[in-house]
């Protein structure tokens, strides 16, 4: 991604403008990443917000010479993944089950009634299954960034991921029968 | 993966949300209001160690208060238990704390009052 490191710089010194402009410019690829993980543009937003609050809390901890979209991304993950901690059970039935959202300029296509069930599988694992795999299907990120955004081993990233589908494959073979 | 799931993955990917148009605003409006705690104060590379001092603190803090000092003249548990056996006049000899000094009860037990 690019972007003017001198931002970074003049963002820790406290200028206003620079941070202004930090958000604008990792503002949709925050948005993107958290979308992945929650359906309702309201938790997006509220959890892209925290995120930005957190980024600034903690931007005198970062080198402007260091992937800082790669940290900002470690940031957006780990937020999403104590959201899904508190929530998962109360929300799964919400999400599921509930109202569909009305967003502004997305078409939400008829899907199919097995997506329904692959949803709802997907959302029953716990985050920390759901989010590699996540990250790998739909935000097709490599092994190695997968790890990296997860802090974790590339081998444990692997161990997640076959766990991940077993579950998941288990649980749609299960509606199946 | 069965094919169900990867339509399914392939349709999540189109499912993206933009930021709104005042969401930049909203951000910094949040970073004007958030207060900083004192461990934001403290440097990072600081804070395992301000963590562990901290711990420390209330570990001997704690201890104190669980196991209170023993007030002077009081009668240790040992001696209650051996001063059972003495007379009254041994009793004041080792126990009473206005007693004489502890040179002075060295010099009666050898015999060298002055």
């Amino acid at each position: 991604m690019n972007f003017d490191r001198e931002l970074i710089v003049r963002a820790q010194a406290g200028d206003r403008e620079a941070q202004e402009s930090l958000v604008k410019v990792f503002s949709p690829m925050v948005f993107r990443l958290i979308s992945r993980f929650f359906r309702s543009r309201e938790d997006v937003e509220d959890l892209a917000q925290d995120v930005f609050v957190k980024m600034f809390g903690r931007i005198d901890q970062v080198r402007p010479d260091e992937n800082f979209p790669g940290w900002l991304q470690r940031v957006a993950v780990n937020t999403c993944y104590d959201e899904l901690r508190k929530t998962r059970r109360r929300r799964t039935a919400m999400e599921t089950f509930g109202p569909r959202e009305v967003t502004e300029g997305i078409v939400q296509p008829e899907e199919p009634k097995d997506f329904g069930k692959a949803r709802l599988a997907l959302q029953a694992l716990d985050p920390k299954l759901r989010i590699p795999l996540i990250l790998k299907e739909v935000e097709e990120m490599s092994v190695e960034e997968i790890a990296r955004t997860l802090s974790i081993t590339e081998t444990n990233v692997k161990v997640r991921l076959f766990r991940a589908r077993k579950k998941l494959a288990a649980s749609l073979g299960d509606e199946k029968k | 993966m069965n094919s169900t799931l990867n339509n399914f993955f392939k349709e999540e990917r189109k499912r993206v949300f933009e930021p709104g148009p005042y969401f930049t605003q909203r951000v910094m409006a949040r970073v004007a209001q958030a207060v900083p705690s004192i461990w934001d104060v403290i440097p990072f590379a600081a804070r395992p160690i301000m963590a562990l001092s901290l711990i420390l603190l209330f570990g001997v803090l704690s201890i104190q208060i669980v196991l209170p000092a023993e007030p002077a003249g009081t009668v240790g548990p040992i001696m209650a238990v051996v001063g059972q056996d003495l007379t009254q006049a041994e009793q004041r000899f080792y126990l009473d704390p206005t007693g004489p000094s502890d040179e002075l009860d060295d010099l009666n037990l050898l015999g060298l009052t002055p």
